[in-house]
Parts: C-alpha cells; sequence; structure tokens
C-alpha cells in the first residue's frame, strides 16, 4: 500500500500518526480514502464541492504534484506521499 | 555575571559627536527582555521621549541580536531594528534573517545603538570590537547592492552589511535596509530607512569572527540533533514554493488582497503569481539565511536595469499579494521586477503596494488624473505604470512625493473622502492578509505595536489547518467565529515577543521550534532554568513594554482599530460576507491582557506583576 506522511503541524488532525498505509492506485484515490478516515483534516482540505482545495502541497515519491494532476497521478504500492500545509508570510 | 549566549557588550555610537565607546549589557536586562527587540524597546523607551522627532538626531537606532543568535540553534541568525518610526510616529520594530545578525554578534557586542545625526554621509565599519564611522561620499546615491557590493570590494568578501538605497537617502517614509546584496533580506517596515538616511548613515558593515560561548554545548547540540530530521522535512511546501506557495490558498480563503481589498478573489491571477508557478517557471535556485534549512528564499534573474540577468531575489508572499493582485497584477516578471526595483531603491514593498493600490483606486474614482500622475496611468493591472511610480516614489519626485508620505498622508493630502480607501493601522499599511478571513488577524492587526502587522501575532497560519502541539491552547477550529480567538492573539503576540527577541525565524515553528525546543534552547545556551509559566511572563513584559512606549506617544484603545473597509464592507469570496467582530473580541483581549477596557492602558496591577511598575505612565 502507498504510504502517506503528514506534515507535523497537521498531524493533530490525523490521530497524531506520522505515516499511514492507504490504499489507492492514484494520488487522489490515496488522499480522499486518507482523508474519509479524518473528517476534521478533510474539512480542512477539501473545498465545499468535493474538490481538493489549495490548502496543502503534495509530494509524490519527492516531486510536487499539482492539486489539478492529483486525478491522474497514477501511484504504485511503493509509492511515498507527503502532505504539507502551505503557508503565507514573509 | 553575564549569562553565556551574551557578550555582555553594547556599542554606542554618537555620529554627531563623532564618539564611539563600549557600555556593558546589564544582566537584569538581559533577563527581563531577553535582547532584539525586548532589549532595543527598553533602550528607546529609557532614552527618548515623546517629542522626539524620527528624523531628528535624537531618535536611536538599535540593532539588537538575542542569545540564541548565531548559536548553532535553526533559525537563529537574525537581529531586529527597533526605533520611533517617520510612517507612523510610534513604535517601530522590523526583523531580518540573511547573515548579518551573526556576522554583527561574532564582532563581540550584544547590541548597537546609533544617535546622532552626521554632518556628512558615512558608514560605519566593524572589524570584531574595532569600530570606525567612515566616508561614505562613494556609497551616497548608489542603489542598496551596489553599496554592499563596494562595501565587499573595500573589505572582503566576509563582510556583511546593512544598507539603504536612494530611498532612504531621499527621506520616503517607506524606505527599508537591505542586508546581504542580491540574496539579501530587508528590515522592511515602518521606513526605518528614512531613520537611517536622516542620520546620514548610509550601511552598517560587519565582519566578526568571535566565538560565542554557549553554558551547555552538550544540550544544544542534542536539541539541534532532534530538531534536524524535523526541520528537514516538515516546511517542504516552503522549500518548494517558498513565502509565496499559499497565494492560491489565501485567494480561496479571501485572505489575499485584491484591487485594494474590495474585489472577492482573483483566481486566475493567484494561479499565475503563486510560488509554485514561479518554481515551473523563472525559478533558477533556492536560497536560506544563517543557520537555516528550510531555503524559502527564491533566486530569480534580474528583469531590467543595470542587474539584467543577474540573479536575485525573487518575490516573497506579501509582495506578490501587494505589488501582483492587490494592483491586478497577474504577470509573474512584472510582479518581480516591481519587487526588484523595491530592493534596489531600499523601499517597502507592503507599504508600496499598499500606497500605489489606494492610488489606483484615486484615479479609477477620478480623485487624480494625468496631470497629478506626470501622465502615469494608474489603471488598474497597468504594470509598466506601477514600475514608474515605484521609480517616482523612490525618488522622492513628482506624485511620488505624496506616495512617499504613506497612505495615511496621502489620504488627507487629496480629501474627499480618500480616507475611506486609505488602508492603515497606526498608520502602516497592512500586509496582505484580511482580518474578513481570519478573526485572530483582525485582533492582531488592531493590536500590533507598530500597526498592522501579520508577525506580531503570527497566528494567520494556525487559524485555518496548522497547529503547534506545545503551545497549550486547543485547535482553533472555525476562523470566523470570535470564540477563544483573544486568548490565541495574547498567547501569541507574547511568545511571538520572545521569538524577536531570541532572535529566532517565526518559520521554524513549522521545522519543530516551538515553545518547548526554544526553551530548552535558551536554558542550554544561557545556563538559566526558566520553566513555561517564568517564559511566557517574559514575553509577555516584552509585548506590554512595548505598548507603554506607544501609551507614552498617546496611542490608547481608540487607536486598536482596523481600517473602515476591512470592518464594515463585505467582500464576498472566501470571507463569505464576514464581518470582525472586532469589539467584542477587543473587551475579551483588554480583560486577559489586565488592561484599562476604556483606555487600553496596562493596570497598576498588570505592571506590577510584570514588574514594569517604573515605566508606569
Amino acid at each position: 500500500m502507498p504510504r502517506l506522511t503528514v506534515s507535523e503541524t497537521f498531524r493533530y488532525a490525523a490521530g497524531g500518526a506520522k505515516e499511514h498505509h492507504v490504499p489507492g492506485d492514484t494520488a487522489a484515490g490515496v488522499l480522499r480514502s486518507f482523508l474519509s478516515r479524518y473528517p476534521e483534516l478533510q474539512a480542512r482540505l477539501l473545498l465545499s464541492d468535493g474538490r481538493f482545495g489549495a490548502h496543502f502541497l503534495v509530494q509524490v515519491n519527492g516531486r510536487v504534484v499539482k492539486t489539478d494532476s492529483l486525478e491522474t497521478e497514477a501511484v504504485s504500492e511503493s509509492s511515498e506521499i507527503k502532505i504539507y500545509p502551505v503557508l503565507a508570510g514573509g | 555575571m553575564q549569562a553565556e549566549g551574551y557578550f555582555g557588550k553594547i556599542l554606542r555610537v554618537d555620529l554627531s559627536k563623532g564618539n564611539i565607546r563600549t557600555e556593558a549589557l546589564e544582566q537584569a536586562a538581559a533577563e527581563r527582555f531577553i535582547g532584539g527587540s525586548g532589549l532595543g524597546t527598553k533602550i528607546l523607551l529609557e532614552e527618548t521621549t515623546s517629542a522626539t522627532d524620527p528624523l531628528g538626531p535624537d531618535n536611536l537606532l538599535i540593532f539588537a541580536t538575542g542569545p540564541l543568535t548565531g548559536t548553532s540553534l535553526f533559525n537563529s541568525d537574525r537581529f531586529d531594528l527597533v526605533s520611533k518610526s517617520p510612517l507612523t510616529s510610534i513604535y517601530a520594530e522590523s526583523s531580518a534573517g540573511g547573515y548579518w545578525g551573526g556576522k554583527f554578534k561574532r564582532c563581540g557586542f550584544d547590541a548597537l545603538v546609533i544617535t546622532g545625526r552626521a554632518a556628512r554621509p558615512v558608514y560605519l565599519y566593524m572589524d570584531n570590537e574595532r569600530a570606525e564611522v567612515r566616508d561614505a561620499g562613494e556609497l551616497w546615491g548608489k542603489e542598496t547592492f551596489e553599496a554592499i557590493d563596494l562595501l565587499r570590494q573595500w573589505h572582503g568578501e566576509g563582510v556583511k552589511a546593512a544598507s539603504i538605497g536612494t530611498a532612504g537617502e531621499n527621506g520616503v517614509l517607506l524606505a527599508n535596509i537591505i542586508t546581504d546584496g542580491y540574496h539579501g533580506r530587508a528590515l522592511g517596515r515602518c521606513g526605518l530607512g528614512a531613520v537611517m538616511g536622516a542620520k546620514l548613515l548610509k550601511a552598517v558593515a560587519v565582519n566578526g569572527s568571535r566565538e560565542i560561548q554557549v553554558a551547555d554545548p552538550v544540550r544544544l547540540r542534542a536539541l539541534v540533533k532532534k530538531l534536524g530530521p524535523i526541520m528537514r522535512e516538515n516546511p517542504g511546501a516552503l522549500r518548494e514554493g517558498g513565502t509565496s506557495v499559499g497565494v492560491q490558498y489565501c485567494d480561496e480563503i479571501g485572505n489575499l488582497p485584491v484591487k485594494n481589498w474590495v474585489q472577492a478573489s482573483f483566481p486566475e491571477g493567484a494561479r499565475k503569481l503563486t510560488g509554485m508557478t514561479l518554481a515551473e517557471t523563472l525559478l533558477k535556485g533556492r536560497y536560506h539565511c544563517g543557520k537555516c534549512v528550510i531555503n524559502c528564499g527564491r533566486v530569480v534573474e534580474a528583469a531590467d536595469g543595470p542587474y539584467r540577468g543577474r540573479l536575485t531575489a525573487g518575490s516573497e508572499y506579501e509582495t506578490v499579494g501587494l505589488l501582483g493582485t492587490n494592483l491586478l497584477i497577474d504577470d509573474l516578471p512584472t510582479v518581480l521586477a516591481a519587487n526588484q526595483l523595491c530592493n534596489r531603491y531600499g523601499l517597502d514593498s507592503i507599504s508600496v503596494g499598499g500606497v500605489i493600490g489606494f492610488a489606483m483606486e484615486a484615479w479609477e474614482k477620478g480623485l487624480i488624473g494625468p496631470k497629478d500622475t506626470g501622465g502615469i496611468q494608474l489603471t488598474w493591472g497597468n504594470g509598466p505604470a506601477v514600475l514608474s511610480m515605484i521609480e517616482r516614489i523612490a525618488q522622492n519626485r513628482g506624485f511620488g512625493t505624496i506616495l512617499a508620505r504613506g497612505v495615511k498622508r496621502a489620504s488627507a493630502h487629496l480629501g474627499c473622502g480618500a480616507e475611506d480607501f486609505a488602508l492603515e493601522v497606526k498608520g502602516l499599511e497592512p500586509p496582505a492578509h484580511d482580518p474578513r478571513a481570519k478573526m485572530t488577524v483582525a485582533l492582531g492587526f488592531a493590536t500590533s505595536n507598530r500597526g498592522a502587522c501579520h508577525l506580531a501575532g503570527f497566528t494567520h497560519d494556525f487559524e485555518d489547518g496548522a497547529f503547534i502541539a506545545d503551545l497549550g491552547l486547543p485547535v482553533m477550529k472555525d476562523r470566523f467565529t470570535t470564540e477563544g480567538k483573544a486568548e490565541n492573539v495574547v498567547v501569541m503576540q507574547n511568545l511571538m515577543s520572545l521569538f524577536d527577541s531570541l532572535v529566532c525565524c517565526k518559520f521554524g515553528i513549522f521545522g519543530g521550534l516551538t515553545v518547548d525546543p526554544l526553551i530548552e534552547g535558551l536554558n542550554a545556551v544561557t545556563g538559566w532554568d526558566l520553566d513555561r509559566t517564568a517564559f511566557f511572563k517574559t514575553g509577555e513584559r516584552i509585548f506590554n513594554l512595548k505598548r507603554l512606549y506607544n501609551n507614552r506617544l498617546g496611542v490608547t484603545a481608540g487607536q486598536d482599530t482596523l481600517p473602515k473597509r476591512m470592518l464594515l464592507e463585505p467582500r464576498g469570496g472566501g470571507t463569505r460576507d464576514h464581518l470582525p467582530q472586532l469589539s467584542v473580541m477587543l473587551q475579551d483581549y483588554y480583560r486577559l491582557r489586565g488592561w484599562n477596557q476604556t483606555t487600553g492602558i496596562p493596570e497598576p496591577e498588570k505592571l506590577a506583576h510584570l514588574g514594569l511598575q517604573e515605566y508606569r505612565l
């Protein structure tokens, strides 16, 4: 199963765990499956129409995948997916 | 006995008399106010009066490091500059990363206090403990990059300089100070470049190599080792997309300024300007400040002018918001060019974007026209006009003389109701965070000691997703409710006062540099034994000291407010037409602060609790 790593500042809403093994064939599939387990995080990362918002950044195997490409980004059993909150400041 | 982490010395430079002397840093002052902005505020409060002219010789420029500056702890090569602002006429502080802070401290000093006014342009050069005021005739008139380059040529590559550009020389109240050069950082806010310019001080160049003593190196090393993996991994979004990685997200939730804070959103513009678009198109590399592994700095090619093709700093989130979407500009190269102009001339890109947005609305409303602007068409989205107006502001020329004084004075000059769309708090133009989108931002802007500021409370990233586990407060689950927001703002302002005094980068929070590691680091460096209570009490003391400085200048509850547009005009979009219930939150806030509900001045009991009775008004 693909391995999903949650950034520390999101972890409070994901049961406190850093790593999760989640089924799915695409990055979007893995994320939806994962978020369905954690409604609080789901409410923050999905828009009201169910699309992924711009609130977080996704890396698959170390490469950034844009939100609008998540549905077509294929993943395998050995894939590593990481999600980070996006920040604003400077 | 002086705690480790400090050199125990302050360098005093009087430019009027040409005096340079060293004085001891009192240990009691270090324990009560730590360093950085805390120590700077103590000196400013004690050594200036309410009559001090911000641009006069009596105003002070206090460059202050903290006990963590220059140590091996992550994100710690920072310093703060404290003074009285010529833009707002109240308390001013600005913090910068880069490498200047560590290099200065290693000269053997904790702080540098500059007063007076030189008879001719000068710069201060420090080679460890040796400090000299030198002639800056050749530097005067130069842009920041050029001046810093020359100082490197004269004094060696290891020298780090903080320099004003021509905007500071020309008395522009939006002038900033640039450190380190092309890949530098800025002391951006409050117009402190104009204070340097008024003192005829072009730059401070430092080259320190002294060892910083740490009380318990083993304990500090263990902390750094523990934080390392978190610091390298967690701030991944900042590394990938820089500080502008969240532009689209901010547009979605109504946080991003669009069309002088009127338009609900600008999705196509946000998509074109976001940090990920920059990463995929014009990005040439990344850079970082001293002791940092995040690498949020962006490297791009200079677009125009004498540095065309040269690699330089890319735009930050605030710059994208104010010089991009706020002006309805969706062209990334134009925003980068505007940012580069600001950096070259030494201008605060936040205030410049704010004041040009104001001018564009004045143009749209017919309050100004081409006769006023010298033919520059200040229409929304007009990139070339923005670049031309930045030049005029830096040169303090033509219509630029009106805008160079900031949005508050510019609106008073125009009259005819222009105050209604002049966005400022206590005279400072807001950064790119809309108080209608997040209630802690509303309260934070209203109560920040330097005016509209997102960094004094740094709550904006924690009201809608991220969470600091060891802060001791529950997760903020609803960005529109007022419940619990005052407590969050109070605690975060106290914590941020500590960040600005230690001095550390607030982005370190995303890499695990949160409350407990900060206390651990401070105790390891100094040998102190602070617990959470004492730590937060120190932060509260520092925040209250800044408030007392402003109270002395006449700031009371009446100034703790927001611009009319942000308080009363629904914006739609991601704000969902929400308006801040500021008065409700302020009541809670004053109660929690121990400030008088009517005046907003700290009550005597609070001052006694914090040991600040000597500063009672």
